[in-house]
């Protein structure tokens, strides 16, 4: 057990420091992840990155990563750019956990048409799960898909699904029934195939746009499945853990609250209260990071197991606390649209909600970490 | 970067524990024979050398602290080094300042270490001075004799404050483990209506967020360890008091009234958790403190 950062990846953190700085727009900390998914500005950075061959240094090298099999590189990467706004906008779901399924359950076709793309960052993916009636109840989802010979007809609908207005795929969940086996499947569906629709539904988040998905009819190629027929669960957990420690928040929050601080000390409002506050919100962000890179290096090595949970859950109950003091330290002009306060307010939001709710991630800590008995 | 005890430190705890477990049960107060044994075997001198020195005295205390072993393990793996290039043979308390206030092993010290102002100072008591205190918080508490005057050793405050801190989050953690294992039993084992109180959602999430504080508290405080910074132990320190203080209600709560007992055990961790959580000045001195170092050291 050691917690030093070797000669090479602290390197590595300078050179990424010196091309963030070099390629992106000033200030774009205000930015909230995920505001921007498809703008100029996010895409010409993704292939800039791509082009460096750091959108992808933990894939094989085969399909357009960099082989890289510590986990730390793309720790740091992920950390540096979260620290930034995280300027990958919704492409960095696709290289944490989109790619690193398809890596997972994918077969041969898949892996060569749909890694390489992600590597080289000209693709943008949605996650289809949400619906109407299931929410945290993933298993309650109603949208089907019915083999018919080569391919499967899809009908049904998603909701409150983050970037789908740019995205060229799905990663889609939907119920399957055969004489097989009867379950969730995966499809990696073109958003382009006929009778998908896409509306954006009004909501209070500003800094982020949610989606209602339709799916009429639609006709996806068996090729497209990922994973056995109705075997889509275990792909969709290892998935999930991913997605629950592979979005920095705490670094960002980190970040927010330096810039919170100093901006209320420069105003003059920084009381002694605020700054226990604030120490007290920056310890809960550091411990959240301590997990995660626990939780990475578990990952790298085997089964993240059930500690992903815990993780997520501290990094929810970071964002959290810097909002708390983000507000604390406000003064009215902090309501403004595009400040940092308002952005950490409806960022922590989602955060609580993102990856499975904050309660799903004490349920499954209770149940797989701490081994209590299934709730009534 | 690595989570995983290396080679040498899993062989380290494994003697560690093997040696305990030939002790027997340690001693309900102050154990003098294994504190004297430990010592003998360099346990505490571990911070002395060695690039993960630190945070291999921070396991130990961890360690010992999970088993309930009364000793200033904390105060000598951790603080003595800074002022003692050897073993100077004399059991240590430490104290915020001068004055009334009760030390941990204040009644077995031959050696307070105070801080005054810039500096921390270790003066030389006589053990047989020091009168007990009047105090149910599990670690013997006494108000140590006179200073004879002679300052032994002095350290720079801020390292004292320092590796004071991480002593605190390190017996934080290993009472906290201690504490945690009792709550998940008792959930487990204890039905009411019918079924284990541990299928009842509303308990579940209380014990689910002490587990995210444990294991916060856990990795904060090694890898402040590691660091050796004054911020991140005193980052470390706050998050670990915060938890103890979680801990010292909730886990009493989960419990109800058969936690109280003395039978029962559970007052062995949370009474030690209750007086960690406003050692070394405390939660929200800690939180303070990490706050300035941050954000107004460089600003002043």
């Amino acid at each position: 057990m050691e917690f030093g950062w070797s000669q090479e990846e602290l390197a590595f953190r300078d050179e990424l420091r010196a091309f963030i700085r070099d390629n992106l727009p000033e200030g774009w900390i205000t930015r909230v992840p995920g505001e921007e998914p498809y703008s100029d500005v996010t895409v010409d950075f993704c292939r800039r990155l791509g082009a460096k061959g750091w959108l992808a240094p933990h894939w094989p090298k085969d399909y357009g990563g960099g082989g890289d099999a510590s986990p730390w590189r793309f720790t740091i990467l992920s950390e540096e750019l979260w620290a930034h706004g995280e300027p990958r906008g919704s492409q960095y779901m696709n290289t944490n956990w989109i790619g690193p399924a398809i890596i997972a359950a994918g077969t041969e076709d898949q892996k060569r048409r749909f890694l390489p793309p992600i590597a080289a960052g000209e693709a943008l993916w949605c996650q289809g799960f949400s619906e109407p009636a299931a929410g945290s109840d993933l298993g309650a989802m109603a949208t089907t898909a019915v083999r018919d010979g080569d391919s499967y007809v899809i009908r049904g609908e998603k909701v409150w699904t983050s970037y789908a207005g740019g995205a060229h795929h799905c990663f889609l969940l939907a119920q399957t029934k055969s004489a097989e086996a009867e379950g969730v499947s995966i499809f990696l569906l073109p958003m382009s195939a006929p009778g998908v629709g896409v509306v954006p539904i009004p909501s209070m988040l500003d800094i982020h746009v949610i989606h209602h998905l339709t799916f009429d009819d639609v006709r996806v190629s068996a090729a497209d499945r990922l994973g056995p027929e109705g075997g889509g669960w275990p792909i969709v957990r290892d998935a999930l853990v991913n997605e629950r420690v592979g979005a920095p928040r705490h670094i960002r929050a980190a970040r927010v609250l330096d810039e919170v601080v100093e901006a209320a000390r420069r105003a003059g409002r920084l009381s002694e209260a605020g700054l226990q506050a604030a120490g007290q919100a920056r310890a809960v962000c550091l411990a959240a990071r301590g997990l995660v890179h626990k939780v990475r290096q578990m990952g790298a090595t085997g089964d993240p197991g059930a500690l992903a949970y815990v993780a997520r859950a501290a990094v929810v109950q970071a964002e959290r606390a810097v909002a708390e003091v983000a507000a604390d330290l406000a003064g009215t002009d902090d309501v403004l649209s595009g400040g940092l306060t308002d952005g950490e307010f409806r960022t922590a939001l989602i955060a609580g909600l993102g990856g499975g709710s904050y309660e799903m991630q004490l349920n499954l800590t209770a149940r797989l970490w701490l081994k209590l008995p299934k709730a009534a | 970067m690595d989570f995983e005890l290396s080679a040498a430190q899993a062989q380290m705890l494994d003697r560690l524990d093997a040696q305990l477990a030939a002790h027997g049960p340690p001693a309900e107060t102050f154990d003098a024979p294994l504190f004297a044994r430990l010592r003998a075997d360099g346990w505490f001198d571990l911070a002395r050398g060695g690039p993960s020195g630190v945070l291999d005295a921070v396991l130990v205390v961890e360690r010992l602290s999970r088993q309930v072993v009364l000793t200033p393990a904390g105060v000598h793996a951790l603080v003595l080094p800074l002022l003692f290039d050897a073993d100077d043979g004399r059991i240590a308390a430490i104290a915020e300042a001068a004055g009334r206030e009760p030390l941990a092993f204040g009644g077995e010290a031959g050696l307070v270490v105070r801080y005054e102002g810039d500096v921390a100072a270790a003066y030389r008591i006589d053990p047989s001075q020091a009168r007990p205190a009047k105090a149910n918080y599990i670690y013997p508490l006494a108000f140590p004799g006179p200073e004879g005057g002679e300052v032994a050793a002095r350290a720079p405050a801020a390292a004292v404050r320092r590796r004071h801190r991480l002593a605190v989050a390190a017996e934080i953690v290993g009472a906290l483990d201690g504490a945690l294992e009792m709550v998940t039993r008792y959930l487990t084992e204890r039905e009411q209506f019918g079924r284990p109180l541990g299928a009842f959602q509303a308990l579940q999430h209380r014990a689910a967020e002490l587990a995210v504080s444990v294991e916060g508290a856990r990795w904060l405080t090694r890898t402040a360890a590691f660091a050796d910074s004054d911020e991140d132990a005193a980052l470390a320190a706050a998050y670990a008091a915060r938890a103890a203080r979680r801990m010292a209600w909730d886990a009493h709560q989960l419990h109800g009234a058969r936690g109280f007992t003395l039978a029962y055990g559970l007052h062995r961790h949370t009474l030690r958790l209750q007086f960690l959580s406003l050692a070394a000045g405390g939660a929200a001195r800690h939180a303070t403190d990490a706050a300035r170092e941050r954000w107004l050291t460089a600003a002043a």
